[in-house]
């Protein structure tokens, strides 16, 4: 086979055009330009939980466990068995009398999920209702949501030859068994409310304006990076509870689509340029791209 | 299940349905004539058997496809039915019982068997006198042509056994029994070693593939020729170790092709997993000249020549974007990872290292190599490497210094002593050295100091890689939990490296790597 520096030329350039299209007919949303769609813009509903109500009872953990099939046990950390728990935080800057803040801890469920947007197939996904559901199907077991939680909550099976990721995903309202999850059921004394997200960041304002002495005035979930759909109330600064207060606002998804948007315009360009420059490094070459047949010996 | 998966299941049930009745038709054809021939005399001569395979009975194998089909089949229609786990499970515990059987029948029969022998050696000295030697007793140890090697070589091969075996008992338990059963891993750091080193750092030091490969065929730098196939076939084994470490790590490394069908353009990952399946396939046609030359196959060869400067083209695209998009990964985690590596360029920077591994990486392949094999070193064309080597971590530096700068993040180099340690190791070390020991005309000419900032490079690469995926993480300066690799990870990952420099080895041996001097052997 040989071959003309025309044939050669017709080649490369294919090359760059196709390479430089990748660019050019990319749609708008995945222009470097264009802001990244949220993965859900249906805030969907959430739970205020109001830490000042809780008397730590741990009647939210067991219903949990009950309904979630999980052997029953008081926890003291996120595991594979425990999807919820109630966290023991001394808020008392005096050490011979403490004060005992219990808090619930699980999934927050954030309107736009670091894990959600991190996961490579797609078996992280936000549902309607608001839940960041899980299909351990699709899952390949990276661990990259791990990575990418700014919370730390979900926990993997390390001794499974089949592992999971395993967090709350309201799989207790599935099919439609209940209308709010077994947490906010169980709870004796209306410190989880379950609600669409709005109503719940109006209610939980009205409670601060009503009682300023009782709270103090941040919602933890409402801006945080941009928003979850669990909310708190507290009574002392959140810091003190073992949140983090240092959070950006701005939603995680959006500093690695920074990167991820400009892919595109990134490979058109390379491969335009690298089609220049090879054609130009190439120009003045021999006709022929391969002037001597390979020495073929034919035994 | 996706509709790509159903029609999968679909060709292959289609296959199934055809290949089982083919060979049964076919097996009982055959049986039936073997039993017929011999009660029928006829004398026209049968054609002569069908050349086998092994010279094989045809019988066994047709049973030999029969139970592949099936072993095939069961282990595919698992897969694409989410039942691959029970199947592992029923082997795992073969496996187990097949163990206890050995220990509990085999040792025992063996012990008595070792007892026996060394009894009659006692008490009969003349027959054991007369016994023949080891080679003469089994033939098949005179068949065998051991290479007869030095006292270092049999030492290596030694380590290098011992490794493997010891890899091989780690990947037994870690596929049966999970990953924790052999890693350090934990919920607070749930990458370890066998990500920041295995992949992370392993697609940074294939770099030297994109960036010879560019090189010649791009910027067509022609008298770069001869160290393009080595850094190809080092770039082409790294990828191929990058992939087979990761099924180490994935925990459900069964579903290893869902990025195929399940897409999350959001995910860097995606991006990642998409670009180094196309890059692997490219890095392998760029490699295919060399078997074909082996080979000679000529037709082949021609046509991968025609397609080698869009090939290489697109090479360097995947690489451009999966290098960085490595970097893009640690974008997620703001809050986790400390400033001193945490920037919006983080892709940005992990691509230019890139591109100055990959020409530290070729200095250090081609030294190795050149020793390995006592062949003359190319001084002069590893000079012009390190001179570039030392313009592109010139840029390198300028720019982290502007964005350790603009950022503000300078004074957390007074904050923990840990991680300024780390960061002015990375630094100085592996950028500054090099990049003054390379930009200095004496010191580039100066073959052990060239070999030796190529290893510097090598080094402030694997280290940047690590700081920014393991030991830069919050936890290692706060004085929380800490991950620690274990033994076991280290060595799966050491042994990732010996089978690497293993394979190198062998294919420089069997195929014409470094016989690519003459000026027509394009790719």
């Amino acid at each position: 086979m040989q071959l003309s520096r025309r044939d050669f030329l017709k080649v490369v350039g294919a090359g760059a055009a196709m390479l430089g299209l990748g660019a050019n007919i990319a749609p708008p949303s995945l222009g470097a330009r264009a802001r990244r769609v949220p993965i859900s813009n249906k805030m969907g509903y959430g739970v205020l939980i109001d830490t000042t109500q809780c008397v730590g009872c741990r009647s939210c953990e067991r219903a949990c466990q009950v309904a979630n099939n999980l052997p029953v046990c008081v926890a003291t950390g996120l595991t594979p068995t425990t999807l919820t728990f109630v966290d023991m935080h001394n808020t008392s800057a005096n050490p011979s009398a403490p004060v005992i803040q219990p808090v619930k801890r699980q999934c927050m469920h954030c309107v736009d999920p670091a894990c959600v947007a991190s996961c490579p197939v797609g078996a992280l996904y936000k549902k309607d209702n608001g839940a960041v559901a899980y299909d351990a199907d699709k899952c390949i077991g990276c661990r990259y949501c791990m990575m990418a939680c700014p919370f730390g909550i979900p926990t993997y099976d390390w001794n499974s030859p089949n592992p999971k990721i395993n967090k709350c995903t309201q799989n207790c309202m599935a099919d439609g068994k209940r209308d709010r999850p077994a947490c906010v059921e169980a709870c004796p004394n209306q410190a989880l409310m379950y609600g669409k997200r709005e109503d719940l960041i109006a209610f939980a304002q009205s409670r601060i304006a009503q009682r300023p002495n009782t709270y103090i005035n941040h919602i933890y979930g409402e801006k945080e990076l941009g928003g979850t759909t669990m909310l708190y109330l507290s009574k002392t600064p959140f810091d003190r509870l073992g949140f983090r207060t240092d959070l950006p606002s701005e939603p995680l998804p959006d500093l690695t689509w920074n990167a991820q948007s400009k892919i595109p315009a990134v490979l058109g360009t390379v491969g335009a340029v690298l089609s220049a420059i090879a054609w130009w490094t190439h120009r003045g070459e021999s006709r022929k791209l391969v002037e001597a047949p390979v020495p073929v010996k034919n035994e | 299940m996706s509709p790509s998966l159903e029609f999968l299941l679909l060709v292959f049930g289609l296959i199934v349905r055809l290949a089982v009745p083919f060979v049964l038709f076919f097996g009982i054809l055959y049986l039936l004539k073997r039993w017929l021939e011999p009660r029928l005399d006829i004398s026209v001569p049968l054609p002569p058997r069908l050349k086998m395979p092994f010279d094989a009975h045809p019988g066994v194998v047709a049973a030999i496809c029969l139970i592949a089909i099936g072993v095939i089949g069961t282990v595919l229609y698992t897969l694409v039915t989410n039942q691959f786990i029970d199947l592992l499970i029923v082997f795992r515990d073969v496996v187990v019982l097949a163990y206890l059987f050995v220990l509990r029948v085999g040792v025992p029969i063996a012990i008595l068997l070792a007892l026996g022998a060394w009894l009659e050696r006692k008490l009969n000295p003349d027959a054991a006198r007369e016994s023949k030697p080891l080679s003469e007793r089994l033939p098949i140890l005179q068949r065998l042509h051991l290479p007869r090697l030095s006292s270092r070589g049999v030492l290596a091969i030694t380590l290098v056994g011992v490794l493997w075996l010891a890899a091989i008992g780690i990947a037994v338990s870690r596929f049966f029994f999970g990953l924790g059963a052999v890693t350090n891993l934990s919920d607070e750091f749930p990458w370890g070693i066998w990500i920041g080193f295995d992949v992370v750092s392993g697609v940074a030091l294939a770099a030297g593939g994109f960036v010879m490969a560019g090189t010649v065929h791009v910027f067509n730098l022609k008298k770069y020729h001869p160290i393009v196939r080595p850094a190809i076939l080092t770039a082409f084994l790294g990828y191929l170790l990058v992939i087979f470490g990761l099924l180490f790590d994935l925990g459900r490394w069964y579903n290893v092709w869902h990025p195929i069908f399940f897409w999350n353009i959001h995910s860097p990952m995606f991006e990642v997993a998409w670009c180094v399946m196309l890059y692997t396939t490219v890095l392998a046609l760029e490699f295919s000249p060399i078997v074909f030359e082996k080979l000679k196959l000529n037709w082949p060869l021609q046509v991968v020549r025609a397609i080698t400067i869009p090939l290489v083209i697109l090479g360097v695209c995947l690489s451009t974007l999966h290098q960085s998009s490595l970097g893009s990964l640690f974008l997620i985690a703001p809050e986790k990872i400390n400033p001193l590596w945490y920037t919006p360029l983080l892709p940005v920077f992990f691509f230019i290292s890139a591109v100055a591994v990959g020409l530290g990486m070729t200095i250090v392949e081609s030294n190795l190599s050149a020793r390995a094999f006592g062949m003359e070193l190319e001084h002069e064309l590893l000079r012009g490497l390190g001179r570039a080597a030392s313009i592109v971590l010139g840029i390198y530096l300028v720019l982290k210094v502007v964005d350790l700068v603009s950022r503000g993040a300078y004074v957390y180099l007074a904050a923990s002593g840990f991680h300024t340690a780390l960061y002015a190791t990375e630094i100085i070390l592996g950028v500054i050295v090099p990049m003054v020991i390379l930009g200095i005309r004496r010191g580039r000419e100066h073959p052990r100091l060239l070999y030796l900032s190529g290893w510097l490079i090598v080094g402030g690469v694997i280290l940047n890689r690590l700081n920014t995926s393991l030991l830069g993480w919050w936890a290692y300066a706060n004085g929380g939990p800490i991950y620690i690799p274990s033994a076991g990870e280290i060595t799966v990952s050491l042994s990732l490296v010996a089978l690497g420099v293993v394979a190198f080895g062998l294919a420089a041996k069997f195929l014409p790597v470094f016989t690519a001097q003459h000026e027509h052997s394009a790719a």
